[in-house]
């Protein structure tokens, strides 16, 4: 059976399972927990009578679903990754515990997991996201404009500028004083074009929108791209001289971006602060 | 031999009398352990300081003391109380908005309701929050953040309590909740608690080796520690792109649809979900026009209509 296969005979049983069942946990604002990327997640779960009292040996199936269009991924298919859950059924121990973990993907988005007394006949849910905490938005509109989605004539897959501007605070602060450094260098650069940092919660960063790199630099919220005078998207005046593309990034450098993670690239300025 | 299968049928015998006798709630997830109810820790989880008791509703640390035992401490969680809420939304010629709450306690609730709290904006000058006789409210600034918003849009806590009485019993509700914001109306996490007769304090927390107090800090967040719904309140400021409103519909749709509280095959919730999705894919980012949410007027049930009503707020009247 092809991966295709299996992952649309996983979505019809997530839709069966969604109609019937009635959940807990939700979010609004905020994903709470939040899980990071390729991480696993210890948990137990159990059943229980009414009154709350665990139930002993109880045999359970468990699975997880994925909302879509969350975090900016405006792209679906049926290859779309989401976190797996093991066991996939078992039974409690005589203290109630089935010891379960959760093994997110590289993709940031919100989920659910779901748990089925099978006896009963009863689904819980637990909500969950995968992503980072530390990812905030980064934008300083009297330095730099912001590209890179659709609203600037890219499609990515990701939605406006407004999904691809997100960074992790170090980082944040490092490319803000590089801007600053350079400018004090050539005052003439009045603005910048600021294209891809990272999705809200960060994860895959997929431009292809294939769930896949390139752009894996992308996914840990430490990376920007700083669009030269050759890129469009905005006033070429505000690009980088193509011919201070070194020295830009070198600025970067100078404010703790990692040499071996930035990169003179077509069209940009790549500037990393790390992958981790 | 004979006698562990003697024993195994007493057991299995005493278990099916619980199952016959007793009926089943939803199964759930803990982030810990179930405590052992004889209360003796197996030696496979001795490493293990964080439990959750189900029986009684509590969070039991036991971590070693100097003296070679160990030193256990319970506190209750305060997720035993469940809100109904029911929310207006109205705009003032200003161009603010009201949103007016009554709040009960639902079928589902094991103990009176003596807290409620909604998770809102930070940063909205124009915002103004009072309360019921009986209660009072408090605003609390959090490290939260609300990612879809083009800005940094920190959150606060909007905390209504009880100050006199016993708090909401099952059945029993309270009007005259209300909060004045310059922010369009969406989904908000809500969170209902009830009085915990044991809680812990920073002091015992503060004397708990530093990864344990970690793990009783994540065991005591909102999630696990109270009831969360989702409720209509300040959540867009003006300019927020549409898109970003758009994503979070979806989202409240879809939670709700798979929460059972939405028929999924209704003429409101099928079309909305389609709509929305293509709207998100396309990318465009355009104002949405009314022909493509004209599923809003499908809208039948109190909750459909909440939405539509929401919805027509902050994606239609938006400009």
């Amino acid at each position: 059976m092809t991966l295709k296969k299996i992952n649309s005979i996983l979505r019809a049983i997530v839709l069966v399972a969604c109609v019937i069942a009635v959940g807990d946990e939700v979010f609004g604002q905020t994903y709470s927990p939040l899980f990071p990327p390729n991480s696993n997640q210890p948990g137990v779960a159990y059943c229980r009578y009414s009154n709350g009292s665990r139930v002993p040996y109880c045999f359970m199936r468990l699975f997880t679903v994925v909302y879509l269009y969350t975090n900016g991924h405006f792209h679906d298919d049926d290859l779309h990754p989401w976190s797996s859950v093991t066991p996939t059924q078992g039974t409690s121990d005589g203290a109630g515990n089935l010891y379960i973990t959760i093994h997110t993907t590289r993709v940031g988005q919100a989920e659910l997991l779901g748990v089925e007394d099978v006896y009963a006949g009863l689904f819980g849910w637990a909500g969950y996201a995968v992503g980072y905490g530390d990812i905030y938005w980064n934008d300083h509109p009297e330095l730099w404009d912001r590209v890179g989605g659709t609203d600037t004539g890219a499609d990515t897959g990701h939605g406006s500028s407004a999904y691809n501007h997100w960074m992790e605070i170090n980082a944040a602060w490092g490319i803000y004083y590089t801007v600053l450094d350079y400018q004090a260098a050539y005052p003439e650069q009045a603005r910048f074009c600021m294209n891809d940092m990272a999705l809200p919660f960060g994860g895959k960063f997929d431009i292809l929108q294939n769930w896949n790199s390139p752009h894996a630099e992308h996914d840990r919220g430490k990376a920007v791209d700083v669009g030269d005078a050759s890129a469009g998207q905005c006033n070429a005046t505000n690009g980088i001289p193509l011919n201070k593309k070194g020295e830009f990034r070198q600025k970067c450098i100078d404010r703790g971006a990692i040499a071996a993670r930035s990169f003179i690239e077509p069209g940009h300025v790549h500037c990393g602060w790390g992958l981790q | 031999m004979k006698q562990n299968a003697i024993h195994a049928l007493i057991v299995a015998a005493f278990l099916a009398s619980l199952c016959l006798g007793q009926e089943r709630g939803k199964p759930a997830i803990s982030p810990v352990p179930l405590w052992p109810q004889d209360g003796n820790i197996p030696d496979s989880m001795k490493n293990q300081a964080v439990f959750f008791n189900p029986e009684t509703n509590e969070i039991v640390v036991s971590v070693p003391d100097a003296a070679g035992g160990r030193k256990t401490l319970r506190f209750e969680l305060r997720n035993q109380a469940e809100a109904v809420v029911r929310s207006q939304v109205s705009k003032l010629p200003s161009g603010l908005y009201v949103y007016e709450y009554t709040v009960g306690a639902g079928n589902n609730s094991k103990r009176p309701l003596k807290a409620w709290s909604l998770l809102i904006p930070g940063d909205d000058r124009q915002f103004n929050a009072s309360s019921p006789a009986a209660w009072r409210v408090e605003q609390k600034a959090t490290q939260m953040v609300d990612r879809l918003a083009v800005r940094h849009a920190p959150l606060k806590f909007i905390d209504y309590s009880v100050t006199a009485g016993a708090g909401l019993g099952k059945g029993a509700s309270a009007s005259g909740f209300r909060l004045v914001s310059g922010y369009l109306p969406g989904y908000v996490s809500s969170f209902a608690r009830n009085e915990a007769k044991t809680e812990i304090s920073p002091e015992q927390l503060a004397t708990l080796p530093k990864a344990v107090a970690d793990e009783v800090l994540r065991v005591t967040a909102p999630e696990w520690d109270s009831q969360m719904g989702l409720v209509v309140g300040p959540r867009f400021a003006p300019g927020t792109p549409r898109e970003m409103i758009a994503e979070s519909f979806h989202y409240v749709i879809s939670s709700f649809s798979m929460r059972g509280l939405l028929d999924k095959k209704s003429d409101f919730v099928a079309p909305a979900l389609q709509a929305l999705g293509s709207y998100l894919k396309s990318g465009k980012g355009a104002p949405l026009s009314p022909d493509q949410l004209s599923f809003l007027s499908s809208a039948q049930t109190p909750l459909e209509r909440e939405i539509a009503d929401a919805m027509r707020l902050s994606l239609l009247a938006n400009p």
